[in-house]
């Protein structure tokens, strides 16, 4: 079982990177609501892998 | 436009208060390099949207023109008293960080705004640009301290009049001509014209390769794209359009042309394509078959 601190564990960061997803998501949402119209669908979430994804991708932009 | 208050200040200065006009953007320290320091002391309208869209304050200037009134015990407001319309305009254009862009496509005179979920551009309307820009400047008097006259973010800015000459003037900030959302461009719709020409593109590039001593007739061809159209929520299309279509995008892509000598296996004449068949080891091909 390899020894991690919190600076090199992996699980760790993933928790941190999700809440901070989570949180940048939030924020898109909160936009968002304003700009689609309602439809008979809910809008699509992501889940917590596209959602990581989404956020790296977006913190290249930044 | 200009406040009674300073408009009379500018006549008689009065020696018990000192006015001032002033443009307060967010300025980054010189020792800012990049590291996560928190949000940082925002104390005027301008530097809160400054600071939230620094590209936008850029190309465009502060956000605000606002009035700092002092007195000589020490107390102070600040109330912004005009808004820098081109900024608002430009800031519609959404947050790249958070995946977002609206823009105005000219040709249809509609705005549209990406959805991160699905990467489609989805339409949007005039009335619901009024309504966030509402909510943000509602956000901003929320956030300011008693320092900050909420008077005319909450009111005046927030006003129909305004609103709609800042959606107005993003009509030319955030124009985007017919190319946008071309058959070729990376961008895509929900729904567009161009939609069954970017399909054609998909079918033929991914579902067709060259095959020596087969045949595509025009028919069999139309049959598959029809229910790919189906499959993707399209609504079919004429057979003409899709056979001119098709003549393009064949020369384009295999370097053939419609032939109209070719024989099908019931011994019947057909218009299509000669070395080409449909791509079997692709599994929509396989699903469509079945």
């Amino acid at each position: 079982m390899p020894k991690y601190t919190d600076a090199n564990n992996p699980y760790l960061k993933r928790l941190n990177d999700l809440e901070a997803a989570r949180k940048l998501w939030a924020e898109s949402e909160w936009i968002l609501n304003f700009l689609r119209t309602t439809t008979s669908q809910p809008p699509k979430q992501f889940n917590d892998e596209e959602l990581l994804k989404w956020y790296y991708q977006n913190s290249k932009r930044a | 436009m200009v406040l009674p208050e300073l408009e009379e200040s500018l006549k008689a200065p009065n020696p018990f208060y000192k006015p001032s006009l002033e443009l307060n953007n967010h300025r980054r320290s010189p020792f800012d390099f990049g590291l996560e320091q928190g949000v940082p002391d925002l104390n005027t309208p301008a530097q809160w949207f400054s600071y939230k869209y620094p590209e936008q304050t850029k190309q465009y200037g502060c956000p605000f023109l606002e009035f700092r009134m002092r007195m000589v015990d020490g107390d102070e407001s600040l109330s912004p008293i005009d808004i820098n319309l081109d900024f608002f305009a430009a800031l519609l254009k959404g947050d790249p960080k958070l995946g977002h862009s609206v823009i105005y496509y000219e040709p249809e005179l509609q705005f549209y705004f990406v959805d991160p979920v699905d990467q489609l551009y989805k339409v949007t309307s005039q009335e619901k640009l009024q309504n966030w820009i509402r909510a943000l400047l509602l956000k901003c008097a929320q956030e300011m301290s008693r320092l900050v006259e909420p008077l005319n973010l909450y009111s005046k800015f927030r006003s129909d009049k305004v609103t709609k000459a800042i959606v107005q003037r993003a009509k030319s900030i955030l124009a985007a001509d017919e190319s946008f959302f071309s058959a070729d461009s990376p961008h895509e719709r929900q729904v567009g014209p161009e939609l069954p020409e970017r399909l054609a593109r998909t079918f033929i590039e991914s579902m067709l390769e060259k095959r020596e001593g087969t045949i595509l007739t025009v028919t069999q061809a139309y049959a598959l794209f029809s229910s790919l159209s189906v499959q993707n929520n399209l609504n079919p299309v004429k057979r003409a359009t899709f056979k001119q279509m098709m003549i393009e995008k064949m020369k384009d892509t295999f370097g053939l042309s419609l032939r109209r000598d070719l024989v099908d296996e019931h011994g019947k004449q057909q218009e299509g394509w000669k070395n080409v068949g449909a791509n079997v080891k692709n599994e929509e091909v396989q699903a469509l078959a079945a």
